[in-house]
């Protein structure tokens, strides 16, 4: 109970933290978004596996909505809040490092579900996105599976980041050509080179995922296991590697 | 009195840098311990150990009765930390940051006091990016004292203070002691240690080169004095005024020569000197008898070091 009310607080304060944070709201929210609009314009009349392209792409802009809240924000906040010295003072106070740990990733996985909400909002609402009602339950499992892997990493990610300087490049320079080569914004056929190296990393999964559990031609069964246990192995070793080596002190300027 | 730090020997290492060369150290309760030192003498290593930062290499160390790695946790409870470098949320407020802060511990201050204490009332609605560094200090400052703490750690607190607020923050120390309560600080200011500290502490290249009170450290009151005056022109020469076989220095000044005598016993030095002034009825120009400063004293002790 108290620990409840402890990272409910917390949330409470990063919450407001962040929204007070006008650049780095809007580059969260902002960005899907105009990814969405850009592409369905460019893929305007065009078609895929029988069905409007907008189908497959709109669940890839809501999987690199997550991708952003989660990985990519996750990390590079935590970096920045290490190298100011912001995680030291909270290890200064009998506040559980955990209770702060659970309250980022949740501020994370809350943006991540508007991000989600948003995107397929508006694909429903200008891009006649459709989302079968047999599907919400599979999309909750893969979003949420989604977002636990990438917090995963994201946390796990800066393990290797020296400092706050270096953390977007190596962020997005991991993220960047993972993302292009597993089809997120463009179907990629399923034999191609690149499609089967992607298949080993967890975006892959995530993105073939999304666009069958809203296919309207198919029933959610159709979503492989295998998806899912690459999503889970992608969250378990990050998750575990985290947690042995995560740093709440600044990185010696050597 | 029950010990509120003990420390016996600490040592560090980093790699082959040896910070920390066998360092005992006692805090009383309710006392104001200074540690001085020039940069990177350790005086930061030794005091996050203490705050189970950073693990010692060697030593066992007691802080209000806590193993600070192993009861990091229960001894923070108990502890205000001010560490050296600031870092606080920037888009929060003054008062939501205390607040947040406050409900980490059992049985905090009030946030709205704890504001009016570090002289930041009519900051308080203010966000933390808009206040200047030494606001965001003072804020630091109140942070720690934020749970109500026994023990406070404050590593060079005052750096980029005005001097009103360094003197508003002396108080605050005091007021403090004045409860009972303990205070390690670090300064690089000798008035600070001068005026806030019970002891203090030299370190010089991890070890501890000196300790006691500011007024005896190093034979500071018993130690050799400086008497300086002008020398009259009515005197012909030093010899005249009895001085002939004391260690003294002549440097002209306006044309006249100052001069500075150092002296084990300034007592029958002055005698003699007065006693000849007022049978000529002469008055001693810049007459002035000085023990070493705490300056002083901190310089020699350190400058042997690097010798
Ligand atoms: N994490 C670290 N890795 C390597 N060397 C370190 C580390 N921390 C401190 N040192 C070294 O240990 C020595 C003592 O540093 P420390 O920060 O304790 O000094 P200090 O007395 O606090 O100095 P200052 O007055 O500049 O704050 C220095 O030589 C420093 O370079
Ligand atoms: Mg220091």
């Amino acid at each position: 109970m108290k620990s409840l009310r402890i990272v409910a607080s917390e949330l409470w304060y990063q919450q407001l933290a962040y929204w007070r944070n006008p650049m780095g709201a809007f580059f969260t929210f902002f960005m899907p978004v105009m990814f969405l609009v850009i592409f369905a314009s460019l893929y305007r009349g065009a078609h895929y596996d029988g069905l409007n392209l907008d189908q497959y792409f709109i669940p890839g802009i809501m999987t690199f909505g997550v991708i952003s809240a989660c990985y990519t924000n996750l990390s590079v906040t935590l970096t920045n809040q290490r190298e100011q010295g912001i995680l030291k003072r909270f290890r200064g106070t009998p506040l559980p490092p955990w209770a702060y740990m659970v309250a980022t990733v949740a501020s994370c996985v809350i943006r991540a579900l508007v991000l989600v909400a948003l995107t397929l909002g508006v694909g429903v609402a200008f891009y006649g996105l459709i989302v079968p009602a047999h599907s919400y339950g599979a999309i909750a499992v893969i979003v949420v599976l989604g977002a636990a892997t990438f917090c995963a990493l994201g946390v796990a990610i800066t393990v290797i980041i020296p400092n706050a300087d270096a953390a977007p490049a190596i962020v997005n320079g991991v993220y960047l050509p993972l993302m292009f080569i597993s089809g997120t914004f463009f179907p990629l056929s399923s034999s191609s080179v690149l499609a089967k190296i992607a298949s080993y990393f967890p975006i892959r999964p995530f993105v073939l995922a999304s666009y069958n559990a809203m296919n309207p031609q198919v029933h959610s069964s159709s979503i492989h296991a295998v998806w899912l246990e690459n999503l889970a192995i992608w969250c378990v070793i990050p998750l575990v590697f985290a947690i042995r080596r995560f740093s709440w002190l600044p990185r010696r300027r050597s | 009195m029950e010990l509120a730090v003990s420390v016996s020997g600490l040592r560090k290492d980093f790699g082959a840098v040896k910070a920390v060369r066998g360092v005992d150290l006692e805090v009383q309760t309710g006392e104001v311990l200074a540690l001085l030192g020039p940069n990177g003498a350790g005086k930061t290593t030794i005091v996050e150990i203490l705050e189970g930062y950073q693990t010692a290499s060697a030593g066992k160390i007691a802080v209000l009765g806590h193993d600070p790695r192993h009861d990091r946790r229960r001894m923070l409870e108990r502890v205000g930390i001010v560490l050296q470098e600031t870092a606080v949320e920037q888009f929060l407020t003054v008062r939501e940051v205390l607040r947040r802060r406050a409900s980490y511990y059992p049985h905090p201050r009030d946030p709205d006091a704890v504001i009016d204490l570090v002289g930041l009332g009519e900051k308080s609605g203010a966000r933390v990016r808009t206040l200047s560094g030494g606001l965001q200090r003072r804020l630091d400052l109140g942070l720690a004292l934020i749970g109500d703490p026994e023990l406070l750690f404050l590593d060079e607190p005052t750096t980029g203070f005005d001097p009103n607020a360094r003197r508003e923050a002396w108080d605050i120390v005091r007021s403090l002691t004045g409860e009972g309560r303990t205070v390690l600080l670090t300064t690089h200011y000798m008035d600070e240690a001068q005026v806030l500290a019970d002891r203090v502490a030299v370190i010089a290249k991890g070890v501890i080169v000196a300790s006691g009170t500011p007024d005896s450290i190093g034979g500071r009151d018993t130690g050799t004095a400086k008497v300086r005056f002008v020398l009259p022109e009515q005197a012909a020469s030093t010899a005249e005024l009895g001085l002939a076989d004391t260690h003294l220095s002549v440097s002209p000044i306006d044309g006249r020569r100052m001069i500075e005598v150092d002296t084990d016993s300034p007592t029958p030095l002055l005698h003699r000197l007065t006693s000849w002034a007022v049978a000529h009825d002469i008055e001693l120009e810049g007459l002035e008898v000085a023990r070493p400063s705490l300056e002083d004293v901190y310089l020699s002790l350190t400058a042997e070091d690097k010798a």
